[in-house]
């Protein structure tokens, strides 16, 4: 898997986050996304310690312009992608059906569903 | 329950027609609902002249206060809501992945997801302090596999069973019940629309086990079998009325 261009989103915590070092430590290019910059650009530097080449793109995945970007960008380092870990998700708003808005509904499907296929789609 | 009265979403054509006509038969009152005023009356006229009660309720599932308004309208003509079919869906918009956007998304999902959600939560409202009740959506084969060229419609099916059977767990013991009917090719204009042209339709036919497409009825039939007392142990689950189609 060396030399493999990867891209994840949702990158900066948890499964993403061990997902970016995985990768860095098998030698792949990394494009990590998310939408915290400060997170973005130290977990690169730690990418970056692993001998691995990494880059950040700030991304937020309910925005298809974003996530074209990001693309994008990927290519023009790298100028391929072989790897896309769509792993951008949020648990949303537990709670029972009683207490559910258009507006729980759609902070949760946002980014779970239309972040994937906005993903997939680009 | 001698007279239950049903809340059909969707009523106007397809499914949701057949399942208010089913019901209608069976005596019950019913409470049709959709987006265009003449063929509600239409049903309504078609209905009462079965020997039922019925109204109809412009509604969009789309939209919360209407969803709210319907539910209002049922409990305050006829006293109670025993059973609802949450049906109203759209095909929306076949095409690769790589042709969707975010507008194709939320013109599938807007009705066929949220529109389910804001239906249970109003339901539930009207029926957990009766302290009884039945829930049957309306899924899809296409709600437990996937096919090429209709991912958007595939995700919103397979949201609605994952939401059937979430609330079936909320509400579980409290005496209302929520299921799902997942209907395969169905005659009707929604299925026309999907498939486009008749060589598709034929060919889809062809891949059913069964080799025929269901008639509404064949559908609506199950539903109301879903609905009523002699499923009185069935919560949370999933029923494929497909010919075939899914254990293939």
């Amino acid at each position: 898997m060396s030399d493999q261009v990867v891209l994840i989103t949702g990158a900066l915590t948890g499964i993403g986050r061990a997902t970016a070092i995985a990768f860095a430590r098998e030698g792949a290019k990394i494009v990590v996304s998310g939408r915290h910059d400060k997170e973005g650009q130290k977990l690169v530097i730690k990418l970056r310690t692993f001998g691995a080449e990494a880059e950040f793109v700030r991304a937020d995945v309910r925005q298809e312009r974003d996530i074209e970007k990001l693309v994008d960008y990927a290519l023009s380092c790298f100028s391929r992608l072989d790897v896309a870990v769509n792993n951008a998700g949020t648990e949303g708003k537990p709670g029972p059906f009683t207490d559910q808005t258009a507006e729980t509904y759609a902070a949760t499907f946002d980014t779970n569903v239309l972040g994937t296929l906005l993903s997939m789609k680009r | 329950m001698s007279s239950p009265v049903v809340l059909i979403t969707g009523a106007l054509t397809g499914i949701g027609r057949a399942a208010a006509i089913a019901f209608a038969q069976e005596g019950a009152r019913v409470v049709v609902s959709g987006r265009r005023d003449k063929q509600g009356q239409e049903l309504v006229a078609e209905l009462q002249g079965l020997g039922a009660e019925a109204i109809f309720v412009r509604t969009d599932v789309r939209k919360d206060e209407d969803v709210r308004n319907v539910v209002d309208q049922t409990v305050k003509r006829f006293g109670r809501l025993d059973i609802a079919v949450n049906n109203a869906g759209t095909e929306g918009s076949r095409g690769l992945v790589t042709e969707q956007t975010a507008e194709s998304y939320a013109d599938t999902f807007d009705t066929n997801v949220l529109g389910v959600l804001l239906s249970m939560k109003h339901e539930l409202r009207a029926m957990l302090p009766q302290g009884s009740g039945s829930i049957v959506n309306v899924s899809s084969a296409y709600g437990s596999v996937g096919a090429a060229g209709a991912s958007v419609y595939v995700a919103s099916k397979h949201a609605v069973e994952g939401m059937t059977k979430s609330a079936a767990l909320e509400v579980a013991g409290t005496g209302v019940r929520v299921n799902v009917v997942a209907p395969g090719t169905t005659d009707t204009g929604m299925l026309t629309r999907f498939t486009n042209t008749d060589a598709n339709k034929a060919a889809l036919v062809s891949t059913v086990p069964v080799k025929r497409l269901a008639t509404p009825k064949e559908i609506a039939d199950v539903i109301a079998f879903v609905a009523s007392a002699n499923a009185s142990y069935m919560t949370g689950a999933s029923i494929p009325v497909d010919g075939g189609m899914i254990a293939d």
